[in-house]
Parts: structure tokens; C-alpha cells; sequence
């Protein structure tokens, strides 16, 4: 439409005898100004030159528009060679019945050289994969004391045993977990409380190449990614450990296999506080779900009646990410899931019975036009409570086309947790928060052991971000590795109270969580500027307690369960 | 560089000649001379003259009204005003000073004040097309098309009906409902001026009210095809082209109708609603903020500016601007609504509670806010009561997903599986017909008020 302009003598044109005004009337809104509390502790890129970490993630971009192609992958901080020092796995797509790489590709496992650079040390380990792979669950299944590797991935998942010498054998087969189909989020938990690392697999939709929908924008004649609810959902795997390398799939007698959903993230936590780990997963475009844990073996849905299925409008959103956190210390778990745009992140606040109020605040408006991945609370700045970190990018590369505002590549998220809610302290936190990424998978970890957790981000068809941990506001810390000898291996359900500066802080371990991604497993504890920490109770999920005490700060101590045994680790 | 010298000359020439010419001239011509330097923005040198002819003619009523007109151009509103009821008291039939008020009360935004003025015009001058014209737009912007009517027939009585009168009769027709007349109207306007684009979007609106899509594209495109783009009928295009669902051509319209005019208030307040339509709260927002900076008191503008700040969640300023917008217009339901929803995401339920009752008092048959009452009561553990308003909720609206959604939930914690799965399959089939999935804000919109 183009409108030629003519001027036109209007009727009825109000002007005061012979003059014409301009009314500027000033007016000023009574905004409330958040108050930007400046921060010293900042995060700073580690170019792939100076890390050494030269690997690109393969998305195997096609014309066809796989979903599989969008939606991975994630990346792991883990110590396979119990070297004290957090090495690096990330994973990468790879041949499936739609995909043929014209080069091989590989998973990639990059070794700490305890001097901030990495070497790759796949080949000789043996974990380049070989599937379409999706996530990464690390953890160590059969308490050998070698953090072993449980790869997620379109076709075939598989289980990479650490044998304790810089290598590792697939043992897939032998321990029955396969889950053949598509997976993304793995969690290791132990469900049943025996000791044992149990295994949670999520499924995605039912998908091959014959099933690709053929979704389109009429007008621009454009082939995109297919919203997942065209696609039929899967159930999800459970898998208890039987303690001899094997595994059984209890998926059907555990009740997860009764409600099939289009899953991505996963997190194991102990929601009622009754001692047993429950899961909470997320789903595209289907309600989430939220098995509670019923002691006996079994799982009951409990989503909907819980308030965290739906939005409060009634209607499912695009789950993919998902963490687990008390973030007001009232000793709840409360949940997060991030959406896509437009729906609005959910941070559930736990009400202690059950049920949970949707209480975002700040996140909402910052992560309104963003489509949510890798999520994790975790203290950055050592101030004792948890903070967030949120990793974006929208699933369909054409989506700035169709949507204004919407960018496919988007910007991470920091927030603070204040004492009061969470602000938004992601310009204040390094320049990398003002670039944008495609990104899917984060895991936290301290690389460089510095006591400040430091942040990988694995991106879809592209390079992964790391991201140290500058510190700067020199608060204290000690950090944990928790070795269980009747608790299941990685803790996951132990309980950490620790009192500094006569602030007391408690904190579940939980399992799980982000998406596609396996944090370092070490807790590190935020003192804030007390000098000392006073006293450390750690509560196992064996039901023992250790006490501790005369704690050197600044470090990392290594605490055996039941021995009251400290040490400082390699 | 010569036209500045020009104009300095005159400067020169009129101040040199001002003192010689004012011992000859009367006060008419005096009079004149002062509207002559207002009109050329020579304020000082008319004020200097006024006083000097208030010294000769201290009851003169015309003197009051340009020096009214004076302040007023310097932006002094409230001393414009005081001045201005001076000469209308001094000399009740002076029209000037009518019309003067009755532009500065339209510029303060205050139409009652306005149409009094208005009135007085017409008592003094029943012939003035143009004061009728705009004595009959006001009421059919304050949502009084009767009133309108009653003026136009006024005039009508001892004048035939000009085209900007039938052009107005035809819209206050169409206002109340009355399709025949309005295109009767339309009709006979276009009967004046057959290239008249107001005339053919009126009859636009009528097709489409009729339900046929057909003629109201084709009037739509035969006005657009005119070329009159002025920036009123831009914007009135604009309107009937959002009406019509053709919201690109209606955004197109009304940037161009803004980029004549900037200044018009009324252009943002129809881009940031055809925002809303489009999805874009952040444009939205923009939009709805440049109407706030011209009208910063006008309650519509303030509930968009809220309305559209609630959406994205900017909770904080979006109650500052709802809660201003009541102060001046507490009878909006969705404005209590709206706080209600703030209220619940701030987890305050209670008050919650409280402001939803307010909206529901206001207008019964809001089903939302029945709807969200009963999240709260829920939320609450008030199930009694929650189920209540939810089961009142859907009854008003058998297709509420969030009604439905909450009963569900509802019968979930009360342990009723059966009925909560029944809830839930009704959900599953409203989300697969695609119906009532909108969010909470975006099934209450502010209802828009023409300006």
C-alpha cells in the first residue's frame, strides 16, 4: 500500500485565535528503580587458542530439517583421572538413518593440563562415540572410585566404563541400558536408597527419517524445524542398578513407563523432604511431570495436582531445561524450567505440601522473548546462596523470518540471588553476556580451582564457550569432594549445613539437572567475607552424619562418609 | 541570510512606527494590530500593546482574550485560562473567548469543560458549521452518538448538513448500531464529494459489520486508491483496516498517518493497540509510551502502557501505570483485573482475591476474572470457593481452558481423579481445536475508547 500525500484543509481543526501551540507536558513515571548492586565477580571467555579446545559441534544442518539436528548437544566437567583437575567431555551428533558425516565425527574428551589449556585425549580414552549423540551423564555407577560416562544420543545411548587408566570400554550391552530410541537427559540417582548410582533416561519423541513432518511457512516457501508436537511421545527409561555392572530397566514396574512425554530435562531431588529422590522432568509442549518418590519402588505422576504441569493459563509449554534448588533456604526444593519464547521461564517456589506457586520475578520479563536450555543454580560469587545461569537459543534457525524479536542465536543470563529475588546481573558480569549463541548444554564446574565455579557451554553447530570464573570480590570458600562408602557414590540426597560468620546455609545435593550436561561434583560452599567456617554437617542419604570442624578455608577437602576422615584431595 | 534581514526590518519598522500609530489609531484597529503581532509570534510587543490598550479600555473583553491567546503561546496555560473566562465573563457573547477555552480544555484533555464552551458557541453563532462539527465529534468521542446526533439535528433545522456533518452523522449511525442510517448517510456524503475516502471507509466499516468481507475490501481499496492521505484519514483507515483483520496494511497506514504527524496522540495509542495485535509487546510498549509522553494523564493510555507492561511481566511499572489509570477512571473492570493478576504473580493472593472481586463487581459476566479468582482461592486452599468461581467460569465460557485447568487441579488435590481427568481431557480438547490457549493477559485487552 503506498498512500500518495496531499495536504487537506480539515474541517473542524480546534486552533486558538491567531495562534498554533505546542504543548510539550512533561511527565515523569514513578518507575522503580531496581538497585543495580555492583558485583566484582565477572566472567571472562577462554578463546579455543589459549584452552586449546578446538572441537565445533556438528549439527548436522539439513535442508530436510531433522529435529535431531536443533536440539543437541550437551557438554560434561568431569575428573576421569582422578587427578583433582576438572577435564572436559562434549558431545557431538554422528551418523544416524538420516545423517551420513561425510568425515567422521567424535564426542571429544580434552584432558586438564592444570595451566587453564586442555589437551584432547579422545582417541587414546575411547569415548569419541559414534552415535547421534545427544547429552551426557558422568558419574561413578559402580563405586570403583573412576567417574564413568553414560552418553545420550539418537539411535543408541551409550555406557563408557572408566577402567582406572585413562581409557574406558563400552559397556553398553553388558549393563542393559541401551534405550534404544532418542534420548537427551540422563540423571544419575539412587531411587531405592540401596547405595547404588540408578539410572534415568529421558525420551524424546518416537522419530525416524520416514517420520519427518514436513512443516513450512506458506509464504515464504522456507522448510523449518517442526514444533515437537507434531511428533507422538515416548516413556522414559528408569534402570536400577543391580550392582554387578548390570542394570534392570524397572521403567514399567516403577511407573515412569506409564506416562510417555516429550522429555528433555531431568532432575533428581527430594521434593517433600521425605528422604527419597524424586524427579522432575520437563516436557515440549506436554505437560511436565513430577514423579514422586514412593519408597517402594514406585513413582507416582504428581505434575499436575502439584501446580508445575501446565502454565498457570492451563496449557503446556516447551519444557527443556531444568534445575533443582532451595533458593530461600526456607529447606525446600524449589524447581526451574525454562521455556521457549513467549511462554516465560517457571520458577516453581515449593509450598511444602506438595504443591508450588510459579514466583519467576526478575527471570520473567529478561527471558521473555528466549527460549531456555542449560540452567543451573550455583553460587558464583561465594556469598552462600545460589545464583542462576541460563543458556539460550532458539531451536529453529529460520525463526527470525517469522518472528520479530525472536533471534536465533541468543544471550546468556546471570542472575543474582539477593537475599530477596533474583536480579539480573548478567551486564554487569563480563562481556560474554553481551554476545549471542546458539546455546543448548551448560555445565558448572571449577576448572582452575580457584574456588569460583567456572561455566562450559556447549552450542548447536558451533564451538562451546568456556567461561572462567574471575572471582574478584575475594569471598571465602571451602570446597567438597564427597566420598561416599555406604551412600551411593556420587551423594546425590546428602544434605550440607554449614554455618560461617553465624549465617547458616543448607544445601540437598541433587542429581541432574541443566540439560544434556553433568556438572563437576564437588560442592563448593560460600563463606562471604567470614573469615572462618564454623561448622560443616554433612547428612547422608545412608542416614549417617558427619560433623566437621577446624575447617581450612580456601581449599578443597576430601570427606569419606562415616570416617570423619579429611583430606586434602590430589 | 536574506530572509533573516527581512524579517529583522519589519522588527525594526514595526517597533519604530508602534508609538506614533497608537496615538491615531482606535481600539479596533489597535486591537487588530495585537492579533497581527501574535500571529507573527511578536508576543512581547503584543503584550506591550495590550497593556497599553487595557489602560485606555480596562473592561474590554477582546483585550482579555488576546492576552489569554498570548499566554497561552507561551505555553502558560493555566494563566491562558484565567484570562480567557475573564473575557467570557466580561462579555458573555464574545465567541472568541468561547472557542479559545473551548481549544485549551481539549488540549488539557478536559471534554466536559470542552463542550460547555462548545455550547456557548452555538448559542451565540447556531450557524457555526464548524462548532457544531466539533461540539458533535466530542460527544461521539466521550461514546455519546446520541448526543452527536441530537447536535447535528440541531444544526440541521436551519442548515443544510455539510459533508463533514453527514460524514459524522453517518459515524455516530454506525456507533449506535444503526447500519441503514449510517449508510444513508455515508452515502449521501459520498454523493458531495465522490472521491471522499472517509466516506467509502465508513461504508467500509458497514460491509464489514455486515459480514461481507467482499465490499468492505473493495470500499477499502477504492479509499486507499483516492490518495487522500491525510494523516486523519490515515488513521481512520488504518482503524477499519484492523477491524477488517488486515493489520499490515492498517500498520502501514497509521506509520504514515504518524509520520505527517507526530504530535497526534491518538495515531500512538492506535499503533501500539495494532501492536498488541500483531504480538509485539516491545513495539507496543514504545507506541503506548509516546501517547503517555503527549496525554500523560489519559486513563486509556495508562491502562495500555500497563496492560502491555503486564504482558512482558514488568510487573513493578505495569501497577504504577493501572493504578494511575483508576485514579482517573476507576470503572474499568480489566484495570482491577490486571492488578489481580500482578497481585497473584507477586503471590499475594489475598489481595488478589480482593481486586478480582472488584473487576467481577464491575462486570459479572467477566468470565477471566472469575477464572482467576478461583486460581487464587485455590491457590488460597479455599477449594469450596475456588470451585465456585471456577464452575462460574465455565459456565459463562464452556470453553475457558484456565477454568478448566484449575478444576482440574482442583480435583486433583481433593483426590477426585475421575473428574480431574475428565478436566483434563476437556483441556486436551480445547488445546487440540487451538481454542482459549491465550495467556491470561492476552484474553482481557483493554477495551479501546476512540480519541
Amino acid at each position: 500500500m503506498a498512500f500518495k500525500l496531499k495536504s487537506v484543509t480539515k474541517h473542524g481543526k480546534f486552533v486558538f485565535v491567531a495562534m498554533v501551540l505546542c504543548l510539550p507536558i512533561p511527565f515523569a513515571a514513578q518507575v522503580k528503580q531496581v538497585s543495580d548492586r555492583p558485583t566484582a565477580v565477572t566472567f571472562q571467555e577462554v578463546p579455543a587458542s589459549k584452552s586449546g579446545i578446538n572441537w565445533v559441534h556438528n549439527n548436522a544442518h539439513s535442508e530436510e530439517r531433522y529435529l535431531p539436528e536443533t536440539v543437541g548437544a550437551g557438554c560434561a566437567f568431569l575428573d576421569y583421572d582422578n587427578d583433582g583437575w576438572m577435564d572436559i567431555y562434549l558431545v557431538n551428533s554422528g551418523p544416524s538413518d538420516f545423517y551420513t558425516p561425510t568425515t567422521p565425527l567424535k564426542n571429544a574428551l580434552y584432558h586438564n593440563n592444570h595451566d587453564g589449556t586442555f589437551t584432547d585425549v579422545t582417541d587414546k580414552a575411547g569415548v569419541a562415540g559414534g552415535t547421534f549423540g545427544m547429552g551426557v551423564a558422568a558419574a561413578d555407577y559402580d563405586g570403583d572410585g573412576w567417574v564413568d560416562l553414560y552418553v545420550t544420543g539418537y539411535g543408541r545411548n551409550i555406557l563408557y566404563h572408566n577402567n582406572g587408566n585413562g581409557t574406558f570400554t563400552d559397556v553398553t550391552d553388558k549393563a542393559g541400558v541401551a534405550a534404544p530410541g532418542w534420548s537427551t537427559n540422563a540423571v544419575w540417582f539412587d531411587y531405592d536408597n540401596d547405595g547404588r548410582l540408578d539410572l534415568f533416561v529421558s525420551s524424546f519423541v518416537f522419530f525416524n527419517k520416514s517420520q519427518n513432518i514436513y512443516c513450512t511457512d506458506e509464504d515464504k516457501n522456507r522448510r523449518y524445524y517442526c514444533v515437537p508436537r507434531f511428533f507422538k511421545p515416548a516413556p522414559s527409561h528408569l534402570f536400577h542398578n543391580n550392582g554387578d555392572g548390570t542394570f534392570t530397566d524397572v521403567s514399567r514396574e516403577s511407573g515412569i513407563a506409564a506416562y510417555p512425554g516429550k522429555s528433555f530435562g531431568a532432575v533428581a531431588t527430594d521434593v517433600n523432604n521425605d528422604g527419597l529422590m524424586d524427579l522432575f522432568v520437563a516436557n515440549d509442549t506436554m505437560p511436565n511431570f513430577l514423579f514422586i518418590n514412593k519408597g517402594n519402588g514406585k513413582f507416582e505422576e504428581q505434575g499436575l495436582p502439584a501446580g508445575v504441569a501446565y502454565s498457570d493459563a492451563g496449557k503446556p509449554r516447551s519444557g527443556m531445561g531444568v534445575d533443582a534448588v532451595d533458593y530461600d533456604g526456607d529447606g525446600w526444593q524449589d524447581l526451574f524450567v525454562a521455556n521457549i519464547d513467549r511462554e516465560f521461564f517457571s520458577l516453581y517456589h515449593n509450598q511444602k505440601d506438595l504443591t508450588f506457586t510459579d514466583e519467576p520475578g526478575e527471570i520473567a520479563p529478561a527471558t521473555q522473548l528466549l527460549s531456555g536450555w542449560g540452567v543451573k543454580f550455583f553460587d558464583y560469587d561465594n556469598d552462600g546462596l545460589p545464583d542462576l545461569f541460563l543458556v539460550n537459543g532458539h531451536p529453529d534457525d529460520f525463526i527470525e523470518m517469522r518472528q520479530p524479536r525472536v533471534t536465533y542465536r541468543e544471550p546468556l543470563l546471570l542472575f543474582r540471588n539477593s537475599g530477596h529475588g533474583f536480579q539480573n546481573v548478567s551486564a554487569q558480569s563480563g562481556a560474554v553476556f553481551t554476545k549471542q549463541f546458539s546455546g543448548r548444554g551448560l555445565a558448572v564446574g571449577d576448572f582452575d580451582n580457584d574456588g569460583y565455579l567456572d561455566v562450559l557451554v556447549s552450542n548447536n553447530g558451533a564451538p562451546p564457550v568456556l567461561l572462567r570464573n574471575e572471582g574478584g570480590n575475594r569471598n571465602n570458600w571451602l570446597g567438597l569432594q564427597l566420598v561416599a562408602t555406604k551412600s551411593n557414590p556420587a551423594a546425590a540426597g546428602a544434605i550440607i549445613t554449614w554455618v560461617a560468620g553465624g549465617v547458616k546455609h543448607s544445601r540437598l545435593k541433587i542429581a541432574g539437572g541443566s540439560y544434556l550436561s553433568s556438572h563437576d561434583p564437588r560442592e563448593v560452599l560460600g563463606l562471604g567475607s567470614a573469615p572462618k567456617i564454623d561448622s560443616v554437617e554433612i547428612r547422608w542419604p545412608s542416614g549417617k552424619v558427619d560433623n566437621l570442624t577446624n575447617l581450612r578455608i580456601n581449599s578443597y577437602l576430601r570427606v569419606v562418609e562415616g570416617l570423619g576422615v579429611i583430606q586434602t584431595p590430589k | 541570510m536574506k530572509g533573516y534581514r527581512l524579517v529583522f526590518l519589519l522588527l525594526i519598522a514595526l517597533t519604530w512606527s508602534l508609538p506614533a500609530a497608537a496615538q491615531n489609531k482606535t481600539v479596533d484597529d489597535r486591537l487588530q494590530d495585537a492579533a497581527t503581532l501574535i500571529g507573527a509570534d511578536h508576543l512581547v510587543e503584543a503584550e506591550q500593546e495590550l497593556s497599553s490598550l487595557l489602560k485606555v479600555a480596562p473592561g474590554d473583553a477582546r483585550i482579555f482574550n488576546l492576552l489569554g491567546t498570548v499566554r497561552a503561546k507561551q505555553g502558560k496555560l493555566d494563566a491562558a485560562e484565567t484570562l480567557f473566562l475573564r473575557a467570557s465573563s466580561l462579555d458573555r457573547d464574545l465567541l472568541g473567548a468561547h472557542l479559545n477555552l473551548a481549544y485549551l480544555y481539549r488540549l488539557k484533555n478536559e471534554p466536559d469543560k470542552t463542550a460547555f464552551e462548545l455550547e456557548q458557541v452555538l448559542r451565540i453563532d447556531p450557524n457555526n458549521a464548524d462548532a457544531a462539527y466539533k461540539f458533535a465529534s466530542l460527544r461521539l468521542d466521550q461514546g455519546r452518538p446520541g448526543s452527536a446526533l441530537e447536535v447535528i439535528a440541531a444544526f440541521s433545522q436551519t442548515n443544510a448538513l455539510t459533508f463533514p456533518l453527514l460524514l459524522l452523522a453517518g459515524d455516530a449511525y454506525l456507533n449506535k448500531g444503526d447500519f441503514d442510517k449510517a449508510d444513508e448517510r455515508y452515502r449521501r456524503a459520498l454523493a458531495m464529494e465522490s472521491n471522499s475516502p472517509e466516506a467509502l471507509l465508513g461504508l467500509a466499516q458497514i460491509a464489514l459489520l455486515r459480514r461481507n468481507s467482499a465490499a468492505a475490501l473493495e470500499y477499502l481499496n477504492r479509499a486507499e486508491a483516492l490518495s487522500a492521505a491525510s494523516p486523519e484519514f490515515l488513521y481512520k483507515y488504518s482503524m477499519v483496516a484492523m477491524n477488517a483483520g488486515l493489520f499490515d496494511k492498517a500498520l502501514i497506514a497509521i506509520k504514515q498517518a504518524i509520520d505527517l504527524k507526530s504530535d497526534e496522540p491518538a495515531y500512538h495509542l492506535m499503533l501500539g493497540i495494532l501492536w498488541i495485535r500483531k504480538g509485539d509487546a516491545v513495539e507496543a510498549e514504545v507506541a503506548f509510551r509516546d501517547f503517555i509522553k503527549a496525554r500523560p494523564a489519559d486513563p486509556q493510555g495508562q491502562l495500555y502502557l500497563g496492560y502491555i507492561l503486564l504482558k512482558q511481566k514488568k510487573n513493578a511499572e505495569a501497577r504504577l501505570w493501572i493504578e494511575q489509570s483508576i485514579k482517573t477512571d476507576a470503572a474499568r473492570p480489566e484495570a482491577y483485573y490486571y492488578l489481580g493478576l500482578i497481585a497473584q504473580d507477586d503471590n499475594d493472593d489475598a489481595q488478589a482475591v480482593v481486586l478480582f472481586e472488584k473487576a467481577i463487581k464491575l462486570q459479572p459476566s467477566l468470565t477471566n476474572g472469575h477464572t482467576a479468582l478461583g486460581a487464587s482461592l485455590l491457590k488460597l486452599k479455599n477449594y469450596a470457593r475456588a470451585q465456585q468461581e471456577l464452575e462460574a467460569a465455565v459456565k459463562l465460557d464452556p470453553e475457558d481452558s484456565k477454568a478448566h485447568y484449575n478444576l482440574a487441579l482442583l480435583y486433583a488435590r481433593l483426590k477426585d481423579s475421575e473428574r480431574s481427568k475428565a478436566e483434563t481431557e476437556i483441556l486436551q480438547r480445547l488445546k487440540n481445536t487451538n481454542k482459549k490457549q491465550e495467556t491470561d493477559v492476552d484474553a482481557v485487552i483493554p477495551s479501546a475508547k476512540p480519541q
